[in-house]
Order: structure tokens, then C-alpha cells, then sequence
């Protein structure tokens, strides 16, 4: 009989060699005692293996992994936009910020723009405009839940956009929804939008937008402190309904995102 | 039915945070990836094909989550020369015999081996896999399984033992 390989000698331990089989090896082992010290050495290294791990299967499982399991309606778009949101907390940090109280809602591409009075100076209406190029552009290239940044000279202003969801509508078309937040010397201005991609561009369809004053411009320190984590807090789920009456057939997976940006949403 | 899954999935979570310790050594890595496999298993629970093995789906899941990440520390640099051959810390005197046969000198032998092997070696010799359903997982021939297998025993044995294993043996 020729020499057993090491292949099938561990097969050997590990018992997965069929009855007529192990049993050519048993007796070939008896006359090999090289073959002897390495199968000493496969059952020692599968015991080594077996006793430390399974403590674990005797440990009660975390409560948070079991919540995660029990987490209702699974693929909720709220659920998905909460954990991509989570990944990127740095994401509009506004505790210092005080809010100023200009939010509107607009649903319908070119119903005209925010009428609610905007920051004076800096922040313009048009950076919220169905025609936003950088809009465009951090939709067409940036996967979800990744931070699209762009900086204009030295005077601190910034523009960032993190798409949040892709979906397709009713007319096929792909849709985005996204927060974005530009930031000037003196204020910052924060929306939550939903884009769809139509003739080569990303229309806006709903956008929600708040001014944010800086610290220093606040009149009175004490009189905003709250905690705002998320750039629209709880007026997002106004929005919730919106995208459900646009969506068809639930958000779009990371892969098939990845793909439609690779070539170019065709 | 989705509520019944979900129990499965519950029922797997002791057997899913040991493979994820094996392929991370470390606890709290172990339970950040079992519970993104739990996220990602739950959105994408139409993929399940029921009258498949949901533990296999599920290991599949976790093997993709830890080999993205596992790309992405490299990337970043902090890949482990896997070809250094020091042994671990305290694995000479006589303290071996006590220490050898715990979770941190085993986990710390399995980081200087390649991720494929760390894989099926934790497959097949910590959760006890055969080495057909290993090859399910990792979706490779058996034979690949196998070979993967023999080179992780050796190696581990090497480091855990710090002495060189018997000669190879080829296929004759």
C-alpha cells in the first residue's frame, strides 16, 4: 500500500473517512509510524481547537444581539437610515448650534423654491434648487451613507451631502434621498431631501431645510440647547410618507447601488 | 414564517458568536460582527431559500462581513506579517502547559494564519462542521477545504506548540 497522505490522514481523525476506508488506514498505520505522529499531531491540533471556544455556547447571548434579531419590520427604510446615519455621526454636529425656525416641506419638482425668509447674505435659496450641481454630482457618484464633501477657499464654507436611500419610482426613474448641509462663516444651513434621476439629473421632489445660526450670532446662549442629532430630527418622519408613495419594491441593495453608479445610473 | 426564522436565528446566535470569535479573537469584535450579520441577514431574508440550511446562510454571512472587513484593516495597513514565525508571548517555560490551552495564546496562534485557513479551521474544528457543509459555507471544492485545512492544523500546531510539526506528507 502506498503512503498515506497527510490529507487523508486528517480526514482520518476528524472522522470523515467512510467504514472499509478508515479501516485500510487503521491497518496502514500500524506498520507507519511516521503516518502514527501525524495523526498525534491532527488530534492534537483539533483538541486544542474544541475545549476554549465553547465557553462562549454557555454564555447567555447579549441583550443588544438579541435585540438586533427582534428588531421589528426588518428593512424599514427608518431602520436603514438610522444605522447608515449612526455610521457617520460626525455628520452635521450641531449641539452648539442654535436652530433658527425656518423649516418648509415642498413636494413636486419646480414648484418653486422655499418661500420662508432664508439667511440673509450667504445662504441662498438657490443652493437648495433642482439645478444644485453639487447636489447632482454627490448624488450620481456617492454610495449611501457615505459623506460627499466639497470646500470652497479659506472662509469655511463647506457643502456636504450624504445620500441616505436609493429606490426606483412607479416611473422607473431612481431616486435618492439625501441630507446635505452647507456651512458658512455665519450660519449653516441643513435639508433633507428626495431626488429623482430624470433625463441625466437628479430633480428634487421634496426637500425639507432648517437654518442653523452659529454660536457666536445667537442672541441668548441658554435659549437653544437642544440636542440635535440627526439634521431634522423628528420632522423627518414627515417624510417617511413621502418616500413610501414614491417607492416601488423596497430601497435598493449596497451592491446594486454600487453597480448603478459604476456605470452611471444606465 | 419570518417570525419563525428569526427564532432560528436566535437559536444559532451561541454557535455564531463562537465562529465569530474564532475568526476575530476578540469578544467584543465577535459580537459587533455577529450582530451586523444579524442586520444584513433580516434585510435580506428573501434571499433565504428555506429548504436550504439557514446556519450555513447565516455563516456565509458572516465569513462576507469579516472578510470585507478584514480587506479593509489591511488596506489601512494593519495587516499582521503572517509569515513572522515568533512564537506567542508565553509560550516558553513552563508556564506552557497552563496557558496552552487557552482562548488567548489559541486566538493568538490563529492571527498569524491567512485568513482562508483561519476560516475553515474554525468551520470545521471549532463549530465541527463536516468538511462538505465547511465547503458549502465557503462555497470551494472539498478537496480545497481540505488542503486549506491540513496547512492550518500544522501551522497552529507550530505556533501553539512552538515546535516544528512532523515532516509534510504530499498526496502520493
Amino acid at each position: 500500500m502506498a503512503k498515506l497522505d497527510e490529507e487523508t490522514l486528517m480526514a482520518y481523525v476528524d472522522c470523515e473517512l467512510d467504514p472499509p476506508r478508515a479501516a485500510e488506514v487503521e491497518a496502514a498505520l500500524a506498520e507507519d509510524p511516521e503516518a502514527r505522529a501525524i495523526v498525534r499531531m491532527f488530534r492534537e491540533s483539533a483538541a486544542l481547537m474544541r475545549g476554549p471556544f465553547d465557553e462562549v455556547l454557555r454564555e447567555p447571548v447579549p441583550a443588544h444581539l438579541l435585540a438586533a434579531v427582534n428588531a421589528p419590520a426588518t428593512g424599514k427604510i427608518s431602520d436603514i437610515r438610522l444605522a447608515r446615519r449612526r455610521s457617520v455621526a460626525r455628520f452635521l454636529p450641531t449641539t452648539a448650534w442654535a436652530r433658527a425656525a425656518v423649516v418648509a416641506l415642498l413636494v413636486g419638482a419646480g414648484a418653486g423654491y422655499l418661500t420662508a425668509q432664508w439667511w440673509p447674505g450667504a445662504l441662498e435659496p438657490s443652493t437648495l434648487a433642482a439645478s444644485d450641481a453639487l447636489l447632482n454630482e454627490a448624488l450620481e457618484t456617492t454610495a449611501s451613507g457615505t459623506l460627499f464633501v466639497r470646500r470652497e477657499g479659506d472662509a469655511g464654507v463647506a457643502r456636504e451631502i450624504m445620500p441616505l436611500l436609493t429606490f426606483r419610482d412607479a416611473s422607473n426613474r431612481y431616486c435618492r434621498e439625501f441630507e446635505s448641509s452647507l456651512t458658512v462663516s455665519d450660519g449653516r444651513q441643513v435639508s433633507y431631501g428626495v431626488a429623482c434621476r430624470e433625463r441625466g439629473a437628479w430633480q428634487t421632489q421634496a426637500l425639507m431645510a432648517r437654518q442653523l445660526i452659529a454660536p457666536t450670532l445667537r442672541g441668548d446662549p441658554a435659549a437653544d440647547h437642544s440636542q440635535y442629532a440627526p439634521a431634522m430630527g423628528g420632522d423627518v418622519a414627515s417624510f417617511d410618507t413621502v418616500i413610501q408613495q414614491l417607492m416601488v419594491n423596497g430601497p435598493l441593495q449596497p451592491e446594486e447601488e454600487a453597480a448603478l453608479i459604476g456605470q452611471g445610473w444606465r | 414564517m419570518s417570525e419563525d426564522v428569526r427564532q432560528q436565528i436566535i437559536a444559532l446566535l451561541p454557535r455564531l458568536r463562537r465562529f465569530a470569535l474564532g475568526l476575530t479573537g476578540s469578544r467584543d469584535d465577535a459580537d459587533d460582527l455577529v450582530q451586523a450579520a444579524c442586520e444584513r441577514a433580516l434585510s435580506r431574508l428573501h434571499q433565504w431559500q428555506p429548504d436550504t440550511r439557514l446556519d450555513s446562510w447565516m455563516f456565509r454571512i458572516v465569513k462576507t462581513i469579516w472578510i470585507d472587513q478584514w480587506r479593509t484593516n489591511r488596506a489601512r495597513g494593519e495587516h499582521v506579517d503572517l509569515d513572522s514565525i515568533e512564537p506567542p508571548a508565553g509560550s516558553n517555560g513552563r508556564h506552557v502547559t497552563e496557558a496552552r490551552n487557552t482562548l488567548e495564546v489559541v486566538c493568538r496562534a490563529m492571527e498569524r494564519l491567512p485568513d482562508e485557513q483561519r476560516l475553515v479551521l474554525t468551520l470545521v474544528s471549532v463549530d465541527g462542521l463536516s468538511y462538505e457543509e465547511a465547503a458549502a459555507v465557503l462555497e470551494v471544492p472539498v478537496g480545497t477545504v481540505m488542503s486549506r485545512l491540513t496547512r492550518a492544523r500544522r501551522r497552529l500546531y507550530e505556533l501553539v506548540e512552538n515546535k516544528p510539526a512532523t515532516l509534510a506528507r504530499g498526496r502520493n
